[in-house]
């Protein structure tokens, strides 16, 4: 931490947001709000300040459970080493107008005239370590009721036995501030659950953190009885597990089971050793909720216009690429992607830190070309495309879609988008695989078209030939980058054509190369099978099947499937018909026509 | 877009194509299309390379087909190959007649053969509304923004500037350390929090 601040090549600014960033790999241009600490670099620490201040605060860095002056340093190692002053507490800012500090300041360091800056910088990649913050627990198990005072979250326990926290490392009982003769902790406080406010993942950390304080105490009351009550004790890898089997050892009871807080924080609970249903009382001096951990990305996917996962946390490219974003340039490490803890955090930092220096090993960063072309004579300016993109990279200005280059990933989801044929993939366009189709079915008759995405479903069918599994030769494969480029003119097109079947096949749900494409790929696919069906034409016929790039024999077992599907002559020259019938196409000028019409009505 | 630029390669990789599918028919078909040239080669990824910057020069070869393997394995030597011989690398599409032909139709040598027809019939039809694409090169800031002073922030803070590289790192808070500061110690050694 100490290194951060002297080292030459980091400039830190501390009480500083990020509130916008612009741009693109290599060149970002991001704006800063730096709020004033009215303490400048002068300061030398030396605490004659902190003598006079008689304004006193919640200390947020013992989660409240204290209390600290408004001129203040978070923690006696904090970097940089000057105080700060908290302006909302300091009654320097009110009518008093107090200037005490300033008046015992002998290296005149405090500056009351700092005021908010905004800077503007330019960067070549950014790296998101936003961290996480501790699950509030609020009316779970009593906890903030005044009838249990002793009801503490991990945290808080976490503070009281550093030797610089509230208590000055003693534990105690906050009701009575006598050491505690026995300890309660509560695993999956709020974790692990799918009510509404609750987390619905494990946050990985709170088992062995638990563990670990049991040691602790252990340590300091070797007589203290501990209970844990948890909902399966996840301790994986060599050392977790054997911390665990450790602290079986010296006589911390584990009990499987949620329990019940009454009066008198005495918990009521199954005892799965001697009968299910047999309920257990025990009073208990202190009870520790094992909270999770929250993610705090919301902001920071704002600013940087990166997509967050369901469950708040930054979403990574792909499983693949653990610390990259979909944006190139822009990376993330630690608990904010997903619950970590110090040494994975330390691990992915040293990940994300590679990616950026890969970045800083070239002079240039190279942007693909093989992306969303817009025929300006053609687009209406319906933002449809831009909502559909998930990467951001298209913006509607000036009544016309324009694609940000160095965002667009080529994938093709806004082809579909588009109701008037404007926007194209770069040699990936409705022409190529409209003349592919045509020579694949110049002999329709027994023909499956596949359409495989490049990533997993074509390295599929790969695999199988790699693996030398034998199945139709009847098929003919088209790549396209995503399965989301296959347009749903373009299988209609085939049926057209006289295809008797038709397969679309893309990466796994999850597995998308772009972020969750292949689900609109699914909804698309199912809505032409519903129109099928009403057309009376088999929807059979259209199959989508999810195809990793290991999965030869999947390929080879959905070309079996269709294979056994009878397709009668009939039946194929309805479907042939019924697609051959050009579509009416929406253009510009009709719209505009329209448009006007309804302004008449 | 006629086909009179257009050359075709197609490879036998030794007896893994050839020895199911039949090459000199699918040759002789493709000839019929009326493309430049046509080649056969034992191998296209070894010898071949060689192969393609000769006739590019010598027929004056505009877009190429490589009917090979998959473009998974050998579609970044063919483009380089390309551009070698001053065509732009993406005015060449490759189709897979091994992994996806060859090996997996090897007792139906009649049916893979017309399949390989036709994928090569494919790649020409698409190769011909190719066109030369060239990336855009930008230049690059060499200096990172690290947002979040935690020990994530810290760390990576810290691995790019030993590295030589220019680092800003910003925090919300007055100080840096994050939630690590906060703990005591930490699983599973019991270590003192960095």
């Amino acid at each position: 931490m100490v290194d951060v601040g002297r080292h030459p090549n980091i400039e830190l600014h501390t009480l500083c947001e990020v509130i916008e960033a612009k741009g693109y790999v290599g060149n970002f241009e991001v704006t800063l709000r730096k709020h004033p600490r009215y303490v400048t670099e002068d300061c030398t620490f030396c605490g004659e300040c902190l003598q006079r201040c008689n304004v006193f605060a919640e200390d947020e860095f013992n989660v409240s459970r204290g209390l600290r002056k408004a001129i203040y340093t978070p923690f006696l190692q904090s970097v940089p080493r000057q105080y700060v002053i908290d302006d909302k507490a300091c009654i320097h800012f009110s009518e008093e107008g107090c200037q005490k500090c300033v008046e015992d300041c002998k290296k005149h360091a405090i500056d009351f005239s700092q005021t908010v800056e905004e800077e503007t910088l330019h960067i070549g990649a950014t790296i998101a370590a936003t961290g996480v913050r501790p699950y509030d627990p609020t009316g779970l198990y009593g906890y903030g009721d005044s009838r249990f005072p002793d009801v503490v979250t991990s945290m808080e326990l976490e503070r009281m036995m550093s030797p610089e926290g509230p208590t000055k490392g003693e534990v105690i009982r906050p009701s009575t501030g006598e050491a505690p003769r026995s300890v309660a902790f509560v695993q999956c406080v709020g974790s692990r659950s799918e009510k509404d406010g609750e987390l619905a993942y494990c946050s990985k950390l709170c088992c062995p953190n638990t563990i670990k304080n049991t040691f602790l105490l252990k340590e300091r009351f070797p007589e203290l009885e501990i209970y844990v009550f948890h909902n399966g004790i996840r301790t994986s890898g060599n050392r977790q597990e054997r911390m665990f089997r450790e602290a079986r050892e010296e006589g911390v009871v584990f009990v499987n089971s949620f329990p019940k807080i009454t009066e008198g924080h005495v918990l009521t609970f199954f005892n799965p050793l001697i009968d299910q249903q047999w309920l257990m009382k025990k009073e208990f001096d202190l009870i520790v909720l094992a909270v999770g951990i929250v993610p705090t990305a919301k902001e920071i996917s704002q600013v940087l216009g990166i997509p967050l996962g369901k469950r708040g946390f930054i979403k990574e490219e792909n499983q693949l690429s653990p610390s990259s974003t979909p944006t190139n340039g822009i990376y993330f490490a630690g608990a904010v992607g997903s619950p970590a803890d110090i040494k994975q955090c330390i691990e992915q930092a040293g990940n994300a830190a590679m990616q950026v220096s890969k970045h800083f090993q070239r002079d240039t960063a190279e942007l693909s070309s093989i992306i969303a072309k817009v025929d300006f004579e053609r687009c209406t300016g319906c933002g449809k495309c831009s909502k559909q993109c998930l990467f951001g990279a298209i913006r509607i200005e000036d009544k016309v879609a324009v694609i940000t280059q160095a965002l667009c990933r080529g994938c093709g989801n806004c082809v579909n988008a588009c109701e008037f044929d404007a926007i194209a993939i770069t040699n990936h366009t409705d022409e190529q695989i409209k003349a592919q189709l045509k020579a694949a079915l110049s002999e329709p008759e027994d023909k499956i078209v596949v359409f495989a995405c490049h990533w997993c479903s074509y390295a599929g069918a790969d695999f199988a030939g790699t693996s030398r599994l034998q199945y139709s030769p009847n098929t003919r494969i088209v790549k396209t980058m995503c399965s989301c480029r296959v347009k749903v003119d373009l299988i209609k097109y085939a049926f057209a054509l006289g295809a008797p079947k038709v397969i679309v096949s893309g990466c796994h749900p999850g597995d998308c190369h772009y972020l969750d494409n292949n689900m609109f790929t699914k909804g698309r696919v199912m809505r032409l099978r519903d129109k099928l069906s009403s057309k009376g034409i088999n929807p059979e016929r259209l199959m989508l099947e999810w195809i990793s790039a290991s999965e030869g024999q999947r390929f080879v077992d959905a070309i079996q499937r269709m294979e056994q599907l009878r397709v009668e002559e009939d039946e194929i020259e309805m479907s042939k018909m019924i697609f051959s019938q050009p579509k009416k196409k929406r253009s510009k000028e009709e719209d505009k026509i329209r448009s006007q019409s309804d302004f008449i009505a | 877009m006629s086909n009179d630029r257009i050359g075709v390669f197609i490879c036998h990789c030794g007896t893994n194509i050839a020895g199911t599918v039949d090459c000199h028919q699918v040759s002789a078909a493709i000839a019929q299309t009326g493309v430049a040239l046509v080649r056969e080669h034992p191998y296209m990824c070894t010898g071949g390379q060689a192969q393609i910057v000769i006739d590019i020069d010598e027929y004056g070869l505009e877009r190429i087909v490589v009917a090979a393997c998959s473009p998974r394995i050998h579609e970044e030597t063919f483009r380089t190959v390309c551009t070698v011989a001053g065509v732009n690398p993406h005015m060449m599409e490759m189709v897979n007649i091994r992994e996806q032909c060859s090996w997996c139709h090897t007792y139906e040598p009649d049916e893979a053969t017309q399949k390989a027809i036709d994928l090569v019939l494919m790649g020409i039809e698409k190769v011909k509304l190719n066109v030369p694409v060239v990336p855009l090169q930008v230049p690059m800031t060499k200096k990172a923004l690290v947002i979040g002073g935690g020990i994530s922030g810290i760390e990576a803070s810290m691995q790019l500037a030993d590295l030589g590289h220019k680092v800003v790192l910003v925090e919300k808070g007055p100080t840096i350390g994050g939630k690590m500061a906060q703990l005591n110690k930490i699983f599973p050694d019991q270590n003192c929090s960095p």
